[in-house]
């Protein structure tokens, strides 16, 4: 997996959650709650993960419980750690 | 004031609906107490309150209503359509459809007497479910021959179509069973999301082309399957009534 910034996970995210989910640019805060603030819910985030897993070419779907991520900062934490992990794993 | 009337026209007939799915959902919960709760008889039940909704409340809420069926569904098969409106929740039954099952989010199973009638009647509620068990109970109402009912949008959307979710279509990945999308025309305008008196607009429901799952069986197969099916959806709501 290749190393990439926290601004660069950021952005990713961003891009893939937009483009999939319909959403604008401007819910896009790390604070936003995926349920109540961007209107998604438990069926969407299976959605995410395959989105995600694209974006990033990784696995995440049994790496993590979905269910605690719970705004976008969790999320952009989330990938950023697993980054960091792989980064480790790999020398 | 034309519009004024027309409103009036048809909210009590929006009410009537109401109305009869609470009383006739009270009087069969207990018969179905007293004689047993069957799944065939619960979906009966079910079938028969639909069409009774859809032809009287379509009746004098729309100006027409068009019906185009396509190739008959011999195969147990998962139906999807737009959602514009809550009316569309008995859409299928227009075509004759019987041997179906919802799946639908917890509300619907919340209403008194009418929710256990259909959580009987195999619906099943995604609450709390993640998207394997949706599709393991899925899979077990196929295999009893009963078609599976889902709007991908997961909520109503009006007279905008919105985002199809993966979940009937990873569905279909998994279990082989073909998806037929359907095309709702006109609801949008007539009980449009939030609205409470009906407006009379002109109704087309249409069965579309079915859909086989094995062109889709790919890496992120079931969301291009998603975006797939709305579009052709799209297109067939683009070209009007």
């Amino acid at each position: 997996m290749e190393k990439k910034t926290r601004d660069e996970i950021v952005q990713i995210v961003n891009e893939a959650l937009i483009k999939e989910f319909e959403l604008k640019s401007e819910q896009m805060k790390p604070e936003a709650n995926f349920f109540t603030d961007l209107g998604l819910d438990s069926l969407d985030a299976v959605d995410m993960v395959i989105v995600l897993e694209q974006a990033f070419k990784v696995k995440l779907r049994t790496k993590y419980e979905i269910g605690k991520i719970m705004t976008l900062k969790d999320l952009y934490d989330y990938i950023e750690n697993l980054m960091s992990e792989a980064a480790q794993q790999n020398g | 004031m034309v519009e004024f009337f027309k409103r009036a026209y048809a909210f009590p007939f929006v009410a009537g609906t109401w109305t009869w799915l609470a009383v006739s959902g009270f009087f069969v919960y207990f018969f179905f107490c007293i004689s047993g709760f069957k799944e065939s008889r619960a979906r009966s039940f079910i079938y028969f309150q639909g069409r009774v909704l859809q032809t009287a409340v379509l009746f004098v809420s729309a100006f027409h209503k068009k019906i185009i069926k396509g190739t008959p569904i011999k195969n147990p098969s998962i139906l999807v359509a737009n959602h514009p409106s809550t009316y569309d929740t008995f859409v299928f039954f227009d075509f004759g459809i019987k041997n179906i099952v919802y799946v639908a989010k917890n509300w619907p199973f919340q209403i008194p007497f009418y929710g256990k009638i259909i959580k009987e009647a195999g619906y099943i509620n995604t609450e709390g479910k993640t998207a394997d068990e949706i599709i393991s109970q899925a899979k077990e109402r196929l295999k009893k021959g009963l078609h599976i009912g889902i709007f991908p949008e997961g909520t109503r959307s009006g007279t905008e179509i919105g985002r199809f979710r993966s979940l009937a279509f990873k569905m279909s990945i998994e279990t082989g069973a073909e998806i037929v999308p359907f095309a709702i025309k006109g609801l949008g305008e007539m009980l449009a999301p939030k609205q409470i008196w009906a407006k009379k607009a002109d109704i087309e429901y249409k069965q579309l082309e079915k859909i086989s799952p094995d062109r889709f069986c790919m890496e992120a197969g079931d969301l291009k399957m998603a975006k797939a099916v709305k579009e052709i959806i799209v297109e067939e709501l683009n070209k009007g009534l």
